[in-house]
């Protein structure tokens, strides 16, 4: 029998008002990446992690309406996000109408979760930068330096040289630099 | 193991009670015969004539879209991101850099964008607050763009095919560009002309604006 944890984001929003557990494998699979957009945005992680809650709670007032013809759930999701901090930012508080809707309780967040919160907004800049690279660039950074696979592997795996593969990571490397530098 | 196990078991056991609890969907099969007695009245009222009824008011002509304002939403598409990101703003400097930014923004013909800046939090520490330029151009953008959408599900056939234009440019105004955003969604909804969809997005988007 398949697991929940296989299903895709469609389908767990989609199940989720029949099988309550669906919404927790979402909320595990999006919870690093919603936190680390929160934090690359407000720079706080206490904000990220009260707007990344509202946004979860959001989400799950909201399963029902989820139509997966319309664009994907991660899309689904992030609109909410943006959604959610804009509100935040123009009505001066942190917006939480659903998380009280759902008697959801306010994050008690020490100070291991601040860094680890910080950690993934720093994450969520490495990947933004990184999509600004090559395909295969971005692709071998990735595979070389956040997978911290071999060189030999990675040219196994796609086929290529391993001479090739340091190219790749090296020049991808050197994009990076620059680009942090210029938008730091 | 999520960052926050407790949020995880918040959110599944809010899911079990509020889907839990909601009411079995309303089923119309028992009362068909009564619905279908009521349809058939109803038709036969519609078709006799309707003196009583006034003509329906005749849809005036909106104001055009000039053509710069698309020119002007077309321009902020190729428009780079500044590479110094970050030029502050004190906040009592806010409503005129706002209203100069604004400037450079295409608005739908008689729509203003009414966003009080003096009214927003002072204080970098404070996350409602606004301290950079570059900030006001986010929000002014984003801002824009619902009003487009709004305008586009208000307009008559000239005014959509405009509000068309502009809502397929805002995906790549400068900082809309930059995040992830539904604009291309809504873009291809309106180049469809899926009012439905575009009612949603609104109400998921630009939610009280």
């Amino acid at each position: 029998m398949e697991s929940m944890e296989d299903w895709s984001d469609d389908r767990l929003l989609m199940e989720t008002p029949t099988t309550p557990a669906a919404f927790g494998v979402f909320y595990r699979r999006h919870e690093n990446s919603v936190l680390g957009y929160f934090m690359r945005r407000t720079g706080d992680a206490e904000l990220a992690a009260d707007l990344a809650a509202e946004t979860f709670a959001a989400a799950l007032l909201g399963a029902r309406r989820f139509k997966p013809e319309r664009g994907e759930a991660v899309g689904w999701l992030y609109g909410i996000a943006r959604h959610r901090l804009m509100r935040s930012l123009e009505q001066g508080r942190v917006e939480d109408r659903a998380r009280r809707k759902l008697t959801i309780p306010r994050l008690e967040i020490d100070d291991d979760l601040v860094e680890r919160i910080e950690a993934l907004g720093a994450e969520e800049r490495a990947l933004e930068l990184l999509a600004q690279l090559p395909y295969d660039q971005a692709e071998a950074v990735r595979a070389r330096v956040l997978d911290q696979r071999s060189y030999k592997d990675i040219a196994a795996s796609v086929k290529t040289s391993e001479a090739v593969v340091r190219k790749r990571v090296s020049r991808g490397l050197l994009t990076l630099r620059g680009l942090a530098k210029g938008r730091s | 193991m999520s960052t926050f196990p407790q949020l995880e078991e918040a959110l599944e056991a809010a899911a079990r009670r509020h889907y839990g609890r909601r009411r079995r969907r309303f089923s119309w099969r028992p009362f068909v015969p009564a619905v279908a007695v009521a349809a058939a009245a109803a038709a036969v009222l519609i078709a006799l004539p309707d003196r009583a009824a006034p003509p329906a008011p005749e849809r005036t002509a909106a104001e055009a879209v000039p053509a710069l304002t698309l020119t002007r939403s077309h321009a902020l598409t190729r428009m780079p991101l500044p590479k110094q990101s970050r030029t502050p703003v004190a906040h009592a400097d806010l409503p005129a850099v706002a209203a100069e930014l604004r400037r450079s923004l295409p608005y739908p013909p008689g729509v203003e964008d009414r966003f009080d800046w003096a009214a927003t939090q002072p204080g970098p520490y404070n996350m409602s607050s606004f301290n950079y330029r570059e900030e006001v151009q986010m929000l002014l953008e984003f801002r824009a763009g619902c009003l487009w959408l709004q305008y586009w599900l208000a307009a008559d056939a000239a005014g959509r095919a405009a509000a068309t234009t502009v809502l397929a440019d805002v995906q790549d105004w400068p900082y809309q560009r930059r995040d992830a955003s539904r604009w291309g969604e809504i873009a291809a909804a309106a180049a469809r002309g899926d009012a439905a969809a575009l009612v949603g997005y609104e109400r998921g988007h630009c939610f009280g604006m």
